[in-house]
């Protein structure tokens, strides 16, 4: 059962439209990417799920729930972060999540450490906030959006701004409650290979449309094998291989997306034709590489 | 709900912004205070610029020997003001103190004979009493005051009466009621044991006496007053009811006159200190829901398990809660400081205050706590209606600082608008003026005609569902932006 559902959203800002038919679902235990541009509408279709704007047309369900509807049974199990932590910067760490689980009542003081051991933030949990770094502000903020004991998580770009060691610390933590604590985690970011190392789903958006939504499997068995053959020359290699899709980075390499049967005739073809073939190994095709490919080669940066 | 109010109570105690406001308050009152304390010598200088004053005069004809009638008049009335004056400040005599009224109503008339025969070269006074036979009565009389005896003062002015009821006017239509008033005025002083020229009590009365026959006018032409007379009659009859109330219950009494009166000090933080609640109220409603927006942390709230009209309410909520504490803080400091300053001039307190009330047509005794809390209620619904109006604006805005000028506008805008009632008779309908009740409560006549209780109530509760329903509508469309 689809714990999120997002049946065709669309939205508009004056005349503008940012999101078109907007549609995916995300089930128990998986972690969805939701990917694209800059500009692209992650952010306002995470804030159409959290109603944090209206709705022009489409509906919203989460666990069962009708947002628009139902808000107060649909958000109830819900954690997020949108764009950046919200914390009160004058109040503690501990008070900031003392604040949180007062609203949602029964969190007893032991969970809430534990919680604190888990985003690792025991030593500095009595400072100021606005004494953070930023990493540490995202890390509270993840705490905060897991009070609740969701069983859905909207996290918006959570890396962002984020030093090499932050990012490291943040998709730990959000791999670690993946697995821990079994939610469906919805996660945008505008850069594919920051994600997938760890996402299941993958829900491609490009100027408020889904242009791509699928596991992460599929994308990756649009692995087609590509091999990268060194040789003494290129020059005529294109017009020798014409009927095949090839890619030359310099005068000594080309690369051939061929099936590995093929291998054995172009190795004929090439030593026929008078070229020294030095070396030839296979090449993976990056997650990008795979999307581009899907989308027909439109760059998503 | 609670828990949301209670998350809003913890947040703005521990805005800088509000501990900023509790620090601050306290400082003004305090230096307020010193300032008062340090600097007001005002007393003194009066004083000693009298008899200085009495001095210049009396220096610039001590010499000569070529005075004219008038100069000499002059030179004589100089004299014996210097002698009351100099007397006083040798004996340390208070202000309004009996002996101060002793010296300057009994012993006026031996210091004048004293110099009438000094500037006149005269050897004796009309009475053939020598200068030293006026000295040696002069220093009697500074024994007497030293143990004054203010009923024997009493005793002699209504001994004096009958010959006063020879010299009224028996024709005056009113003469009966007056002279009936002025034996009962008299009869309570020498109760009461209320001197002449007392203190504040006989001055009272003093008023009393001459307000009498404006009053008994007023009453005969109750039905034809006209408009612009009606504050006039309105304060006369308010005083001359309360006074009879006063004599009747005897609450006109030697201590009862010593200013100031502690029912109207306590709650004078609620409305002469009122400002700095103002100050406080619109600080805390302008932002308790724009600084949210302002810092992205409204996204926090509105994922919760709550609609968005519980949050606004509770965030409504909170800020008349605020409203309450800055209320009683500005109170408690207001009369702390006010005990001290007046403790510092030498005097005591009453505890219980009487007015004219005119909804229920009798005088209302007041102690203070049901004079506090009705002056809490009345300025309360003042400073809801404020706060939600700053609210209702800064949902609109969802900008601190526009929201606090505003408020600010609209509470100087008002005292502006209050220049054109005269040309726009609809300004009193306006939610500044019908939250401003306590006319009502105390049944005083309104400020403005117009201004009825039920014209109160209704556009009240009328302004109320609006502020807060427009609030309402306006926050439920509100998209949160992308930063
Ligand atoms: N309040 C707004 N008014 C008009 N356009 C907006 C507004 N908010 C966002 N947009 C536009 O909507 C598009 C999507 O924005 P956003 O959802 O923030 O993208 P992302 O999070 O994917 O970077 C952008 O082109 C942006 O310019
Ligand atoms: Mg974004």
């Amino acid at each position: 059962m689809s714990i999120v559902k997002v049946e065709s959203i669309n939205k508009s800002f004056g005349k503008k439209k940012i999101l078109h038919d907007v549609s995916f679902e995300i089930n128990e235990g998986e972690i969805l990417g939701f990917i694209g541009p800059n500009g692209a509408g992650k952010t306002t279709t995470i804030k159409l799920m959290l109603g944090l704007q209206s709705i022009d047309s489409g509906e919203v369900y989460i666990n069962g729930y009708n947002l628009r509807k139902d808000f107060e049974k649909a958000i109830e199990k819900v954690g997020a972060i949108i764009e950046s932590p919200d914390v009160y910067m004058y109040l503690s760490g501990r008070e900031n999540l003392k604040l949180i689980a007062n609203l949602y009542g029964g969190i007893s003081k032991e969970e809430l450490d534990e919680l604190i051991k888990t985003v690792g933030l025991e030593k500095r949990i009595d400072d100021k906030v606005s004494k953070y770094s930023l990493g540490m502000r995202q890390r509270l903020g993840i705490a905060a959006s897991i009070i609740n004991k969701p069983n859905v998580l909207f996290l918006d770009e959570p890396t962002n701004g984020l030093d090499p060691q932050g990012i490291i610390e943040v998709r730990d933590l959000i791999v670690k409650l993946a697995k821990e604590r079994k939610m469906a985690i919805l996660i945008s970011s505008h850069n594919l290979s920051e994600l997938d190392s760890f996402i299941t789903d993958a829900c491609i958006i490009q100027n408020g449309k889904v242009v791509t939504n699928c596991p992460i499997k599929k994308l990756k068995s649009l692995d087609v094998p590509k091999y990268r053959f060194k040789v003494n020359k290129v020059k005529g290699i294109k017009t020798l291989f014409a009927n095949k899709k090839i890619e030359v980075p310099d005068d000594e390499t080309f690369e051939l997306e061929i099936d590995k049967k093929e291998i054995n005739s172009i190795l004929k073809k090439l030593i026929s034709n008078d070229y020294e073939v030095y070396s030839l190994f296979k090449v993976s095709m990056s997650l990008e590489e795979a999307f581009l490919k899907e989308t027909g080669g439109n760059s998503i940066e | 709900m609670s828990k949301l109010v209670y998350n809003e109570l913890y947040k703005l105690f521990h805005k800088r912004s509000t501990k900023l406001y509790f620090v601050l308050v306290f400082l003004l009152l305090t230096l307020s205070l010193v300032i008062v304390l340090k600097f007001d010598n005002s007393e003194e200088i009066e004083s000693n610029y009298d008899i200085n004053y009495q001095q210049s005069i009396i220096d610039s004809y001590k010499d000569r020997n070529d005075l004219n009638d008038d100069e000499k008049s002059d030179y004589l009335g100089a004299l014996v003001e210097h002698d009351k004056l100099s007397l006083i400040k040798e004996k340390g005599i208070k202000r309004n103190s009996p002996e101060e009224a002793y010296v300057k109503d009994n012993m006026s008339q031996l210091f004048y004979s004293k110099n009438f025969i000094i500037v006149y070269g005269y050897t004796t006074d009309v009475n053939n009493r020598t200068l030293d036979d006026i000295n040696a009565e002069i220093d009697k009389e500074i024994k007497k005051l030293e143990e004054l005896d203010p009923i024997a003062v009493i005793k002699d002015e209504l001994s004096t009466l009958n010959k006063e009821i020879v010299c009224l006017d028996i024709k005056s239509e009113f003469c009966d009621k007056y002279f009936d008033i002025y034996k009962k005025v008299l009869e309570y002083r020498i109760e009461m044991n209320i001197p002449k020229s007392y203190n504040a009590a006989s001055m009272e009365l003093e008023r009393y006496l001459t307000e009498y026959p404006s009053y008994l006018q007023y009453e005969k032409d109750k039905g034809r007053i006209k408009e612009e007379e009606k504050d006039t009659y309105n304060e006369i009859i308010s005083f001359n009811k309360t006074m009879e109330y006063k004599i009747e219950h005897k609450l006109l009494t030697q201590s009862s006159v010593v200013q100031p009166n502690m029912v109207e000090i306590v709650s004078s933080g609620l409305t002469d200190m009122s400002i700095f609640i103002v100050i406080g109220l619109i600080m805390i409603g302008a932002s308790v829901l724009s600084e949210e927006f302002e810092k992205g942390t409204v996204k926090l709230l509105l994922v919760k398990p709550f609609t968005r009209n519980k949050i606004l309410i509770s965030k409504i909520i909170a800020s008349i809660i605020m409203i309450v504490i800055f209320c009683l803080y500005v109170t408690v400091l207001n009369t702390v400081s006010s005990i001290i300053y007046n403790n510092y001039l030498g005097m005591s307190f009453i505890y219980s205050l009487c007015e004219y009330n005119f909804s229920l047509h009798k005088v209302v005794e007041y102690n203070i706590f049901n004079y506090y809390i009705l002056t809490f209620i009345s300025q309360m619904i003042y400073f809801i209606m404020l706060d939600l109006i700053v609210i209702c604006f800064s949902t609109l805005t969802t900008s601190t600082a526009i929201s606090i000028s505003f408020g600010f506008g609209l509470f100087i805008g008002t005292g502006i608008l209050t220049e054109f009632v005269q040309k726009f008779k609809w300004i009193p309908l306006l939610p500044m003026y019908t939250s401003d009740m306590i006319n009502v409560f105390f049944g005083q006549p309104p400020t403005y005609k117009i201004l009825t209780l039920p014209v109160h109530v209704f556009f009240n509760i009328f302004y109320v569902i609006l502020f807060i329903g427009l609030a309402m509508f306006i926050f439920k469309k509100k998209d949160i932006k992308n930063q």
